[in-house]
């Protein structure tokens, strides 16, 4: 257990996601934060938490969003503890951040709600600002804001935490936001691999056969299938989700979890691997039905 | 929350440990001792008394005090094991309603489960005056080749207890995280020789996962087990030379064992120990006195069978792992057995490796759980990632007495099979799938975990009407079980565990009481 205080009960980190890799960065964050400090993927979840209302500040919390510069992730984490802040609201990237293939969470800006009250902020923020059209590897459009009928009516929390950057309140109208540089992929062999992890979680785990699943060819030899599954483990096992409050991502966790060690029950096993690639061979469907 | 504490829950003694930030500490009693002997004294009225304080109740009031309950938990009353217990123990051991042992106590009864929860809740109570806070939940150590039934009994006596049991985690992985320094990488063969089970685990440390690769165990091998074959021969020697049996007096023979204990233990360090007891009899009004010196060769000769059948399950063990002794880098040795020179000796003639250096010889598992307890609760110390495996094969009942597979042994957890079941007779309305856990191509000689009742089949021809059982297998070990209805599809969840007659639900349903207790 953490002895790390955190004053006032249980706090909320809500991260956006920004890149495909978020997911993945997410998890290793959950397992690494302190005790009394909650994660949740989307604005969605946290409210019930914090009390909050449906909100309609969509267009002006995107602009603060985008604008603060980012902090790091310990100065949050420590204004958390202190108290300052109830809740965060990150606009975050995951960036593969070492061999073993952990993600690292990046932060592109953020929000802190010093009391539940002011979480006025739409529940779309995540999809809004999810679905940019930014894919790994293309030209990212910069984002266009749009004005909605609300924007006018609403006005920024005055007592953000020490932290938190000036946050300059510009009046609302349609502008160009500077769009945050994606950075370089440090190894293109190790992005695809990660991509494929985030995958992972999207496609239909129980349909993919166990070589797609570990993500290593027919031919892949046994040292190659277990580096797989291990850099796998490191991803999906259930103690690093341990700290999600949210028991639905958890869940999901779980179940690719629990696909990628039914992969390595067949592949990790000589007899099993080559009675499965005979029946795969000859046209037999190779997903999770497929017994030893 | 409060604090996660990991738990050694030992057939002779437990331990109860406590990490921050990855450091971990066993928690001590009043007088620094870290082992607790897991003894329950039930007086006639009042609270029953555990750890320390009840181990002079095993020569003042051996009948109502209880040890080496965890021979017992989930265990049959047709279990060998069992049938051993009973006349072997100066408690009394009796059948109860559903086919499991009890412990008959001034005139009522305890189940060993019970036993094993005043345990629990006496390690519960010092680790929280210790720490000074309530302490609700933690990790608890199994031995790896315990079956579903003894895990659901161990979840059940913490329950009890007032613990909610984040985790089951097996005592030889558990003690593999404690290490100091830590196990660097590799292949390493984890020999845990406790007080009452023996378990041996293959495991293959790469960076911060934990993998296991084979184990096995011998769950009626342990250190009493020497305590009670160094006793018999004192009493042997002792019954030819003064014609009096010290088994006769209970409180005699348990005296005896407790000396062969002490005995046992100081032979790690010594040549020659006495053991000597006053007044075990009387001959022609004289009263005789025991007084025998044991060395360190009559110790090595007398535990030699036991060390041999531990010797057995390793080399199994290591068969089965695909691996032979020179591709290990280190035997990890756990335990208070496997301190006793001779064992040591007989495990690097075996073996030919180094033992691996930084095990704690008694609170490695406590210290290992507690590891696990912090990361599982979120906490900051990393302990490592544990990939674990199914102990012992498990399967359902055929009719024609054999066993259809769903698990063969050493297949990682979470695992899950499927198997499909056909009925037997025309017109056939409702099956009842009997799940069996155990080495034996036999139905009846393995262990019956629960029974699962399809009711309510379509009609249709002998064999025609097919259901599909899905079985998973959780990383604790624990057993998930539902049946699916190929013909309407419907899924029959119902599956009620031997042990406890309970179901999924009901169980669910404790768990959340102990949550909120």
């Amino acid at each position: 257990m953490s002895t790390v205080p955190v004053a006032g009960g249980p706090r909320d980190v809500v991260v956006v996601e920004r890149s495909p890799f978020t997911r993945m960065a997410f998890i290793n964050l959950a397992a690494r934060l302190p005790a009394g400090l909650f994660l949740h993927d989307s604005l969605d979840k946290a409210l019930p938490t914090l009390g909050g209302t449906r909100p309609a500040m969509l267009f002006l919390a995107r602009q603060v969003l985008l604008e603060a510069s980012a902090p790091s992730l310990q100065d949050l984490v420590g204004a958390m503890a202190q108290g300052r802040t109830r809740c965060v609201v990150l606009v975050a990237r995951g960036e593969p951040a070492d061999a073993g293939g952990r993600m690292a969470l990046a932060v592109d800006g953020y929000l802190s709600v010093p009391a539940p009250g002011h979480l006025l902020l739409a529940a779309a923020l995540g999809e809004s600002i999810q679905d940019d059209g930014f894919r790994p590897g293309t030209a990212r459009a910069a984002p266009v804001v749009t004005p909605t009928p609300f924007a006018a009516a609403v006005s920024m929390p005055r007592t953000l935490p020490a932290v938190a950057p000036p946050v300059d309140v510009r009046p609302a109208g349609p502008r160009t936001l500077t769009p945050v540089p994606f950075p370089a992929p440090v190894d293109p062999a190790a992005q695809a691999a990660d991509l494929r992890r985030h995958r992972l979680m999207q496609l239909d785990l129980d349909r993919l056969d166990h070589f797609a699943v570990l993500g290593v060819p027919m031919s892949a030899g046994r040292r190659e299938v277990l580096s797989a599954y291990l850099a796998l483990v490191r991803c999906f096992h259930p103690d690093l989700a341990a700290a999600l409050r949210d028991s639905r991502l958890a869940a999901e966790v779980r179940a690719v979890y629990r696909r990628v060690t039914d992969a390595w029950t067949v592949l990790g096993n000589d007899a099993h691997r080559a009675d499965y690639a005979r029946r795969l061979s000859a046209g037999a469907p190779g997903g999770r039905a497929a017994a030893i | 929350m409060g604090p996660v504490v990991g738990i050694d829950l030992g057939t002779s003694r437990s331990s109860v440990a406590w990490s921050s930030r990855g450091l971990c500490v066993a928690i001590p009693d009043d007088e620094g001792r870290v082992d607790h002997p897991s003894v329950v004294h039930y007086p006639a009225g009042g609270p029953a008394v555990a750890g320390h304080d009840a181990v002079p109740f095993l020569i003042d009031a051996p009948a109502h005090t209880v040890f080496a309950a965890k021979r017992l938990i989930g265990r049959a009353w047709v279990d060998p094991e069992v049938r051993a217990a009973v006349g072997a123990r100066p408690y009394r051991v009796v059948k109860g309603d559903g086919n499991y042992p009890l412990i008959s106590l001034h005139g009522g009864t305890v189940a060993p489960s019970a036993v094993s929860a005043d345990v629990l809740r006496h390690l519960r109570a010092l680790a929280e005056r210790r720490l000074g806070v309530p302490v609700r939940r933690a990790v608890v150590a199994v031995p790896a080749n315990f079956n579903d039934a003894q895990r659901e009994a161990t979840r059940v006596a913490a329950w009890q207890a007032g613990l909610e049991v984040l985790r089951l985690v097996n005592e030889p992985t558990a003690a593999a995280l404690s290490i100091a320094p830590p196990l660097p990488d590799g292949t390493f063969l984890i020999y845990d020789f406790g007080g009452g089970t023996f378990d041996v685990t293959v495991l293959e440390r790469s960076a911060d996962v934990f993998r296991v690769i084979a184990t096995g165990g011998d769950m009626a091998l342990g250190g009493d087990d020497m305590d009670r074959a160094m006793a018999e021969r004192i009493r042997q020697q002792f019954l030819e030379e003064h014609g009096v049996d010290l088994r006769e007096t209970p409180s005699t023979w348990a005296t005896l064992l407790h000396a062969c204990e002490r005995a046992k233990i100081a032979l790690a360090v010594h040549d020659e120990m006495p053991v000597r007891l006053n007044h075990v009899g009387r001959r022609g009004g004289v009263p005789l006195h025991l007084s025998v010196s044991v060395t360190r060769a009559w110790l090595a000769h007398t535990v030699a069978p036991l060390v041999q059948r531990s010797l057995a399950v390793t080399r199994e063990v290591l068969r089965a792992a695909g691996l032979a002794a020179p591709a290990l880098d280190g035997v990890v040795m756990v335990g208070g057995t496997s301190q006793v020179p001779a064992v040591r000796a007989a495990v690097a003639a075996e073996l030919g490796r180094p033992p691996v250096p930084g095990v704690h010889p008694t609170a490695a598992v406590a210290l290992g759980a507690a590891a696990l307890a912090e990361q599982v609760a979120g906490g900051a110390g990393r302990a490592g990632l544990l990939l674990d495996v199914v102990p012992q094969p498990l399967g359902l009942a055929a009719p024609d007495g054999g066993v259809v597979p769903l698990f063969a042994r050493n297949t990682p957890v979470p695992a899950h099979a499927e198997a499909v079941v056909g009925t037997t007779r025309d017109g056939q309305r409702a099956l009842s799938l009997s799940v069996v856990q155990g080495e034996s191509p036999r139905a009846v000689d393995n262990v019956e975990l629960g029974h699962l009742l399809v009711a309510d089949l379509p009609m249709g021809a002998a064999g025609q009407v097919r259901v599909q059982v899905c079985a998973e297998m959780d990383q604790d070990g624990m057993l998930h079980v539902a049946a699916v209805d190929l013909q309407t599809g419907r899924v029959h969840g119902a599956f009620t565990r031997t042990l406890t007659g309970m179901t999924e639900a009901e169980m669910d349903a404790l768990r959340t009481r102990a949550r909120s207790a």
